[in-house]
């Protein structure tokens, strides 16, 4: 499923790291969302995007992750994002 | 689609504060119960329905311009700067144009039951003052948008069928007073067709090309038949006129055919949305989507029918009905009650990191008493229209009013969540 996702990813020491900058509507939210529906994603990930992706965070509220917005470089908003450790178990969509 | 940037991420400079769109929003769950209100009270002149003031008109108006356009305006203010990436600019002709629009169609309405001249023409100078702070508002972001120019030409579209609407609905009630017009009904059927088709269905069909394939997370649609799409409801909107001020039968066949093209269209885009999609269980809303879907082919059938010269009775307000009931108000129902527990969520992220969990925000049983309701709603005064049976039109209204109250109490809880949670940063 990953290697049809729209964007580029990779792996890192700190955990996979998604680029999803330049894509068009919606495919961003389709690549992030795709990798952290994997049955093996517990995170960190780090996402790089070109803009605050303000629509992602309900998705991924309702997956029960977490997104923290970290430095990047210039132009780039960059996410982290955790698995929650919130009470109620976040239902997969 | 060759957009340099992202629809989602959308700068926080884009984002309005939650108040704008959810003012218009609530409104429109407002008016959707006056509307069914007033079929109820006109539930005797429907089926025979020709125009004219009355209470079936006056349902007509606040399903339309209370409900239809209140959300599209709502929704547009929300969703276009996120488009088309570029903030919309100031917020306070917004507000303006709500607090013009809502008291226009308060008074268009109470006009139209009462046959009323100064409330009609204080209605619609209100209504059309809101509709231009809403257009000029909406130009300036579109006319600044660089990408998804597919949507934004869906936009454009609308705009212009708004504004052709609202100056012939001026010109309509002008003409209750003075009587001018040498034919009053043709002028008011296109009219209805430019505001149902060219406004609201171009940006019902314009933002399905962003909405759908967001919610089913699929891949963005092929540019090529969103154009196609476009052209051919516009083809068919302009052709229709033509065969009505002409009154041309052919040629009001040849507009539904192209019609009926420019659906199969937007329907195999659709459905490629859907089947390509990551997700596919999408829930209640997208059984309305759905059957949205289907009624408007139904209504579409019914109009060719008519044009053709098919007996249907009472078949013109069955097509009515059908489109504007059955097509726009399902499918409108169903985004909505999925957007706007999205938004509510969006505009409570604040800096958490955590904002609430849709399923928080959504009361899932008024939504079910709401789709059960429509449903048996539409059913019901379609039969009454058919069987031309008054007491089977007025037990679907009341059906429909019971469906659009429970869809009240799912909003007013979407947005008492949102206060709980909202955290302004």
């Amino acid at each position: 499923m990953s290697d049809e996702l729209p964007g580029k990813h990779w792996h890192e020491d700190n955990g996979l790291h998604i680029d999803v900058r330049g894509l068009p509507p919606p495919e961003p939210m389709v690549a992030i969302l795709g990798q952290l529906d994997r049955a093996d994603q517990s995170g960190p990930v780090t996402v790089h995007h070109n803009r605050e992706p303000v629509y992602l965070y309900p998705e991924l509220a309702q997956r029960g992750w977490i997104y923290t917005i970290v430095p990047g470089d210039t132009n780039e908003v960059r996410l982290l994002l955790t698995l929650s450790t919130r009470p109620e178990t976040p239902s997969r969509v | 689609m060759s957009t340099p940037g992202s629809f989602l991420g959308g700068a926080r400079s884009r984002l309005l504060p939650a108040s704008v769109p959810f003012r218009f929003f609530i409104a429109a769950c407002v008016f959707h119960p006056l509307a069914w209100l007033a079929l109820f009270a006109g539930a005797q002149e429907l089926a025979l329905f020709s125009g004219g003031p009355g209470y079936v008109l006056a349902s007509i108006h606040l399903l339309t311009l209370g409900v239809l356009a209140m959300t599209a305006m709502g929704a547009s203010f929300q969703l276009l700067p996120i488009v088309t990436l570029r903030p919309l600019g100031n917020i306070w002709p917004a507000i303006a144009s709500f607090w013009l629009f809502l008291p226009g169609v308060i008074l268009l309405a109470f006009g139209m039951i009462s046959a009323h001249t100064p409330y009609l023409n204080w209605g619609a100078g209100l209504v059309v003052s809101g509709l231009a702070f809403f257009t000029v508002l909406t130009a300036n972001n579109l006319r600044r948008a660089g990408n998804l120019p597919v949507v934004a030409a869906h936009g454009w579209g609308a705009i212009a069928a708004l504004i052709i609407f609202a100056m012939i609905g001026a010109l309509l009630t002008a003409d209750l007073e003075r009587g001018f017009l040498t034919d009053h009904q043709q002028l008011a059927i296109v009219h209805m067709i430019v505001a149902i088709f060219g406004f609201m269905g171009l940006l019902a069909i314009g933002l399905s090309l962003i909405l759908v394939p967001m919610f089913a997370l699929s891949r963005s649609l092929s540019t090529f038949q969103g154009w196609l799409q476009l052209m051919l409801t516009v083809a068919a909107i302009v052709t229709f006129c033509a065969a009505t001020l002409m009154d041309s039968k052919m040629l009001g066949v040849i507009a539904v055919a192209i019609g009926f093209a420019a659906v199969t269209t937007h329907f195999r885009l659709m459905r490629i949305a859907l089947t390509s999609g990551m997700r596919k269980r999408l829930g209640l809303s997208f059984v309305l989507v759905r059957s949205s879907w289907g009624l408007l082919a139904v209504g579409l059938l019914t109009g060719l029918a008519i044009m053709a010269g098919f007996s249907i009775p009472n078949g013109p307000a069955l097509f009515g009905f059908l489109i504007l009931a059955g097509w726009l108000l399902t499918f409108l129902t169903g985004i909505l009650q999925r957007i706007m527990p999205f938004l509510a969520s969006m505009h409570a992220a604040g800096a958490s990191g955590m904002p609430p969990m849709l399923s928080d925000l959504t009361a899932k049983t008024p939504l079910k008493i709401h789709a059960a309701c429509h449903f048996a709603a539409l059913g019901l005064c379609s039969t009454g229209i058919g069987l031309e049976r008054t007491i089977i039109i007025e037990f679907g209204a009341i059906v429909g009013l019971i469906g659009s109250v429970s869809f009240l109490v799912f909003a007013v809880r979407v947005i008492y969540e949102l206060k709980k949670h909202y955290n302004p940063e």
